[in-house]
C-alpha cells in the first residue's frame, strides 16, 4: 500500500516540473509538453486521493480530465501548426506584439 | 409723515435717471434732475418736521413707524422693512437734507458738466443710502444703508478714477470702511445671539432687561459697534481713509465730511445709546480714542500745505468733540454740537473750494493767496468758519455747543478730557487762523498767482451757512426727549468757564497772529530748530501712520503673500501624484506581452496566496 503522501509528492513533483517547463522553455512545442506533464500531475493526484478514500469520483473525474487534456493538446497543436506556418519559428517570445 | 419713504425713493430715482441717461442730458436738465431730488427731500423733511411737531404731545415721546413690507422670514427670524421716525432720526434727516441741498447748490456753480452729472448721481445714491441708514428701524436694514454709504464714499473718492492716486485712495477707503463693517457685523451677530432680535427698539428694551450693566457681553457688543462706527466716522485707528480722500472734488468731500459719511458712525452710536450707557468701559474707550484723534488731527492740520488736507484734518479734529460728549454721556450736547459741526465744517469746505477755484486749481497754501479786496466775500466766509472752529465767544454757535460739551466733561469729573478739549480748541484756533493768515495776509509772496473769476452762484449756500453758524441759533431746542438720556448739568460756574474758553480762544488767535501774520520770523525759527523740524516732519506725514500701517499690515501681508506664492501645501500634495506616476511607469513596464513572464507572475502570485493560506 503506497501511502497517500508519497503519491501526492510525486504528483506535486510532476506538476512543478511541468510548471517550470512552461515558465522556462521558449519553444512552443515544449511548452505544450510541459502543460501535459502538469495535467498528468494533477490527474495523478486525483486518482491517488480517490483511491485513498475509496471514492471512485476521483477516477471518474480523472477520465474527464484526461479527455479535457487531450482536447487541449489538440487545440494547442493546431495553434502550433498555424503559428509555425506564419512565423516559421516556434519561439513563443516572438508572440509579444500585442503588449498585453 | 406717511410720505416718509419718498425721502429715500426720490434720490434713488434721480440716481437711476442720472446714471443711465445722464451723459446725454444738457447742463440745465442735469442740474434740475440732480437738485430737484434733494430739494424735494428737503421740502419733505420740512413737511415731516411740521407734522411731527403738530402731533407731539407734551411730556411724551413720539415714535412713528411706517411698515412697508416684509423683507424675508426664516422660521422665527423675520426682517421687516419699516421706517422709524423719532426725534433723533428727524434731526439727522434734516441735517442730511439741508446740508446736502446747500452742497448741491454750490456744486452747480462749481463743477463742469461732465463732472457734475457723475457727482449728482453718486451724491443722490449717497443721500439715499444715508437716509436708509437713518430711517431704518432694524439693524439689518440699517446695514443696507451702511454698505451703501461705503460704496458711495468709494465712488466719490475715486471720482477722478483715471488718476492712479485717486483710485488707490478709493480702494483704501473701501477696505478700511469694510474692516469697520466687519466689526459692526460681529456686533450685530452678538446682539442677535444674545437677544434674538435686531429691531432697534426691541434690542434696547431687551438689553436693559436682560443684560447686566458692565457685563462681559455688553462690553464686547458695544466695543464692536463702536469699532464699526469709527470706520465711518474716521476715528484714530481707522482714520486713514480720510486723509487720502483729498483727491475727490470739493463738493464730494463736503458731502462726505459734513452731510453723510462722518455722521453715520455718530448716528449709530446715538441710535444705540441704550446699549452704550450700559458699558462704562467702552464709554471711557470712546473718550480716549476721541482725545487721541483730536490731538493727532489738530497737530497734523497745523503743518499741512495742501489746503484739502488741512481742512480734512481740521474737520476730523472737530468731530472728535461729539465722541468726547458721548463718552461723558452728554448725548444732547453732542447732538446739538453735531448740527453745528456740519454747518461750520461745510462752510470751511465750501469757502476753501471757492478759494481753490479762485486760484485756478492751485492747492498749495504757500502758493495760493489772494487780495482781500478781490474776494471780500470768501474772506468773510473764511473768517466766520475760523471763528466757529476757534469758538469765538458769544458770536458763534460753536462757542455755546462746544463749551457745553467741555462743561459736561468738566462736571462729570473727566478733567483729562476737558484739558484735551481745551488744548484742541487752542490747536484748532492755531491751524484755522494759520490757514487764513497764510492765504490772505501773506505780504511776502513773490509771485501773485493767476486768479480767475468765481461764479456768483456760490453766494447763496455760503451765506446761508454763515448765518446758521451764528450764535443766535443756540436756543433752538431738539425734539430728542426720551430718545437720548438727558443729563441735567449744574450751571453754576458755567460763566467763568465760558470766560476761560474765551481766554483760550483769544490767546490762540493772538499767538497765531504773532506767529504767522508777522514777518514770519518766529514760525520759521521754531520750525527750523531741530525739535521743530522733527515735529513738523512727523505731523506733516500724519504722525507716520502710513509707515506704521505699512510695517504692521502691508509688509507682513506682502511677506506672507511671497511665502505662499510657491504654495508650500501644494508641494506636499503634489508628492502623491508623483509617486503614482512613478509607480505607473514601473508597472507599465511589466505589461510587455511575454507569455512566459505572465505565467511566472501568475505563479508567483498564486504561491504568495498559498503561503498566506498556509502560514497566516
Amino acid at each position: 500500500m503506497i501511502p497517500l503522501m508519497h503519491s501526492l509528492m510525486l504528483a506535486t513533483a510532476l506538476f512543478v516540473v511541468g510548471l517550470l517547463g512552461v515558465m522556462i522553455r521558449r519553444n512552443l512545442l515544449f511548452v505544450l509538453l510541459s502543460l501535459m506533464i502538469m495535467m498528468n500531475g494533477a490527474i495523478l493526484a486525483l486518482i491517488a486521493a480517490g483511491y485513498h478514500w475509496q471514492q471512485f469520483d476521483g477516477q471518474i473525474i480523472s477520465i474527464l480530465a484526461i479527455s479535457a487534456a487531450l482536447s487541449e493538446a489538440c487545440v494547442g497543436l493546431a495553434l502550433l501548426l498555424q503559428f509555425y506556418h506564419r512565423r516559421k519559428t516556434l519561439n513563443i517570445d516572438s508572440l509579444s506584439e500585442m503588449k498585453g | 409723515m406717511n410720505l416718509i419713504y419718498f425721502t429715500i425713493l426720490i434720490p434713488l430715482i434721480s440716481f437711476l435717471i442720472l446714471a443711465f441717461i445722464g451723459r446725454r442730458l444738457d447742463r440745465g436738465n442735469l442740474a434740475v434732475i440732480g437738485i430737484s431730488a434733494i430739494g424735494l427731500v428737503c421740502l419733505l423733511s420740512v413737511f415731516i418736521t411740521i407734522d411731527f411737531y403738530n402731533n407731539i404731545q407734551p411730556d411724551s415721546m413720539l415714535v412713528y413707524t411706517r411698515y412697508l413690507w416684509r423683507w424675508f422670514s426664516v422660521n422665527d427670524f423675520s426682517i421687516a422693512i419699516s421706517l422709524l421716525l423719532d426725534g433723533l432720526s428727524l434731526t439727522f434727516l434734516l441735517i442730511v437734507a439741508f446740508i446736502g441741498f446747500l452742497v448741491y447748490l454750490f456744486a452747480i456753480g462749481y463743477m463742469s458738466k461732465n463732472e457734475s452729472y457723475i457727482f449728482f448721481a453718486y451724491g443722490n445714491l449717497l443721500i439715499a443710502s444715508m437716509l436708509v441708514l437713518i430711517l431704518a428701524d432694524n439693524l439689518f436694514v440699517m446695514l443696507i444703508g451702511w454698505e451703501g454709504v461705503s460704496l458711495c464714499s468709494y465712488l466719490l473718492i475715486g471720482f477722478h478714477h483715471k488718476q492712479l492716486k485717486s483710485s488707490y485712495a478709493a480702494v483704501r477707503t473701501f477696505i478700511v470702511m469694510h474692516i469697520g463693517d466687519i466689526f459692526l457685523l460681529i456686533g450685530l451677530f452678538l446682539i442677535y445671539g444674545e437677544l434674538h432680535t435686531l429691531n432697534i427698539k426691541a434690542v434696547i428694551a431687551l438689553a436693559t432687561d436682560r443684560l447686566a450693566i458692565d457685563s462681559e457681553i455688553i462690553y464686547w457688543i458695544t466695543l464692536m459697534l463702536f469699532l464699526g462706527a469709527i470706520g465711518k466716522s474716521a476715528q484714530l485707528p481707522l482714520h486713514i481713509w480720510l486723509t487720502d480722500s483729498s483727491s475727490a472734488p470739493m463738493p464730494a468731500l463736503t458731502l462726505i465730511h459734513s452731510a453723510s459719511v462722518m455722521l453715520a458712525g455718530v448716528y449709530l452710536v446715538m441710535r444705540l445709546n441704550g446699549l452704550f450707557v450700559m458699558s462704562n468701559d467702552v464709554l471711557w474707550i470712546i473718550g480716549i480714542v476721541a482725545s487721541l484723534t483730536l490731538i493727532f488731527s489738530a497737530c497734523s492740520a497745523l503743518v499741512q500745505n495742501d489746503i484739502k488736507r488741512v481742512i480734512a484734518y481740521a474737520s476730523l479734529s472737530q468731530i472728535c468733540y461729539v465722541f468726547l460728549a458721548i463718552s461723558v454721556q452728554a448725548w444732547n450736547e453732542g447732538l446739538i454740537y453735531l448740527i453745528n459741526y456740519t454747518v461750520f465744517s461745510a462752510l470751511l469746505f465750501l469757502a476753501s473750494a471757492s478759494m481753490i477755484q479762485a486760484c485756478d486749481g492751485e492747492r498749495n497754501i504757500q502758493k495760493m493767496g489772494a487780495k482781500i479786496r478781490a474776494y471780500p466775500f470768501i474772506y468773510f466766509c473764511f473768517v466766520m468758519a475760523g471763528a466757529s472752529f476757534s469758538v469765538v465767544p458769544w458770536l458763534t454757535a460753536s462757542f455755546y455747543t462746544k463749551g457745553d460739551i467741555l462743561w459736561a466733561t468738566f462736571m462729570k469729573g473727566r478733567l483729562g478730557f476737558s484739558a484735551i478739549g481745551l488744548v484742541g480748541i487752542l490747536l484748532s484756533t492755531l491751524f484755522v487762523f494759520r490757514l487764513i493768515f497764510i492765504l490772505f495776509h501773506n505780504r511776502h509772496r513773490q509771485t501773485s498767482p493767476k486768479t480767475t473769476k468765481v461764479s456768483r452762484a456760490i453766494y447763496v449756500p455760503l451765506s446761508i451757512l454763515v448765518i446758521l453758524s451764528l450764535g443766535v441759533f443756540n436756543s433752538f431746542s431738539l425734539p430728542t426727549e426720551g430718545f437720548l438720556p438727558v443729563s441735567v448739568l449744574n450751571q453754576d460756574g458755567l460763566f467763568s468757564f465760558q470766560l476761560l474758553l474765551a481766554a483760550v480762544t483769544i490767546l490762540g488767535i493772538l499767538t497765531t497772529y504773532i506767529l504767522y501774520a508777522g514777518k514770519n520770523n518766529e514760525i520759521t525759527e521754531i520750525a527750523g530748530s531741530p525739535l521743530g523740524k522733527a515735529l513738523t516732519q512727523l505731523w506733516y506725514s500724519g504722525w507716520r501712520t502710513e509707515w506704521i500701517y505699512h510695517v504692521l499690515f502691508v509688509a507682513p501681508y506682502l511677506f506672507a503673500a511671497k511665502m505662499v506664492q510657491k504654495d508650500p501645501i501644494n508641494v506636499w500634495l503634489s508628492v502623491i501624484p508623483q509617486i503614482i506616476r512613478k509607480m505607473n511607469i514601473r508597472i507599465a513596464k511589466l505589461e510587455n506581452g511575454h507569455l512566459r513572464w505572465y505565467i511566472t507572475s501568475i505563479v508567483a502570485g498564486a504561491l504568495f496566496i498559498l503561503l498566506l493560506l498556509v502560514f497566516v
